[in-house]
């Protein structure tokens, strides 16, 4: 039986944020390992932070927002480069078709880290442009355009690798 | 509207589909193409930045060692700290039992299809429900149109709708969570108030504080919550 307020409190956090906080961290650093290390990361400040949470329905945002800045610390710290080339296999995860999945997955590997940021922040968390602008440190107008830019990009990147163009029917 | 008002809109945020922009379809057949390819990259989107969480990562978060110390255990002794000098204990236990207000409105948010069922839940079901939090039906409760376990609650529990003469409220049933005390939240645009139960937490979530306050109090009269 869990306790809310007490030590239960801060486990249910990591429980209800840390498979979504994962995938976002994913696909900030585009590495198993080191997403886990940033969610780690995220809840020891967030913990450390906690008076700072005023608002409880802010909490993702808020969340979010700690994961961000440490993986620019992170990154700042360790001089990691940036994993290019070909993303991990994902065979194992749950799509009826893989192959087809992998290719947007691919694809959103591809994408600019200022447009495929804003884009999963849209998509994983259904965030609006405002929210998404408070975390980025950006204006909802900024947001949207890298929005637009980010889904146009994807556009062109599914279409070049389906030259007969039917998956998707982009 | 105009095609590239309708495509800068579309692009940004497919999901957002106003009348304006519905009317335009109708009269555009290059916007109504692009906006069902727009559907069509949204569901793969969706699906593909759902990457494969590590199993048990959750355990792992709360008991990884970090500098020699378990992470938890230092967790847990800045709690007893804390709540040792008595500072903000009530504050604390509240603004948790606000954050789990809030994520059941999150929660009911995220399956609106719930609110399209049809029909009637056999009682037997709803009475099997209602005991995993230590309760039965004292009163009818009302129509329960919906109910199923729900694996997006986390820490585990059972998602309701009822229809009661107050209007109709999802009605989680948390057998996981210890909360002694009642608690309301609005956010969204939906409340939410928690009252414990025998075992475990009920969570009412409505459009208005007016409809949950008098479904709280109907389930109050209509179950058995004495401990």
């Amino acid at each position: 039986m869990l306790a809310i307020g007490k030590r239960a409190g801060f486990e249910r956090l990591v429980r209800a944020y840390s498979g979504d906080l994962y995938r976002f961290a994913y696909w900030l650093c585009r590495d198993r390992m080191t997403a886990e290390d940033l969610v780690q990361e995220t809840f020891e400040r967030a913990w450390k932070g906690r008076a700072g949470l005023r608002d409880p329905s802010v909490v993702k945002t808020w969340l979010v927002t700690i994961l961000r800045n440490e993986h620019a610390r992170l990154y700042a710290r360790r001089r990691l480069e940036r994993v290019e080339g070909e993303p991990e296999d994902w065979a194992e995860a749950v799509d009826p078709d893989p192959g087809q999945a992998l290719d947007v997955r691919e694809a959103l590997h591809e994408l600019p880290e200022g447009l495929r940021e804003p884009l999963v922040l849209q998509v994983l968390y259904g965030m609006s442009g405002s929210e998404i602008g408070e975390v980025m440190g950006l204006s909802e107008g900024n947001v949207m355009t890298r929005l637009t830019r980010a889904r146009q990009g994807m556009r062109r990147l599914l279409h070049s690798s389906n030259p007969l163009g039917k998956a998707k029917g982009l | 509207m105009n095609c590239i008002e309708f495509r800068r809109i579309a692009l940004a945020n497919p999901g957002l589909l106003d009348a304006n922009m519905r009317r335009h379809l109708e009269s555009c057949p290059a916007c109504a193409g692009l906006s069902v390819d727009l559907e069509a990259l949204e569901a793969e989107l969706r699906q593909a930045v759902q990457v494969p969480v590590p199993e048990g990562l959750a355990e792992r978060l709360l008991v990884r060692r970090g500098g020699g110390t378990k992470w938890f255990t230092r967790v847990a002794a800045a709690a007893v700290l804390v709540l040792g000098l008595g500072f903000g204990l009530v504050y604390q236990q509240e603004r948790a039992a606000q954050m789990l207000a809030s994520e059941m409105i999150e929660h009911v948010l995220s399956e609106p299809e719930v609110f399209d069922v049809q029909g009637e839940v056999p009682p037997a079901r709803v009475m099997t429900a209602l005991a995993s939090v230590g309760t039965s039906p004292q009163a009818d409760i009302g129509r329960v149109s919906f109910l199923d376990n729900c694996k997006g609650l986390d820490p585990g529990g059972t998602h309701m709708l009822v229809h009661t003469a107050f209007g109709r409220a999802a009605v989680l049933l948390l057998p996981n969570v210890e909360y002694r005390r009642s608690t309301r939240v609005s956010v969204q645009g939906l409340s939410a108030a928690l009252f414990p139960a025998p075992q475990g937490v009920i969570a009412i979530v409505a459009d208005s504080p007016d409809i949950v306050a008098r479904v709280e109090g109907h389930l109050q009269r209509s179950l058995r919550l004495r401990i």
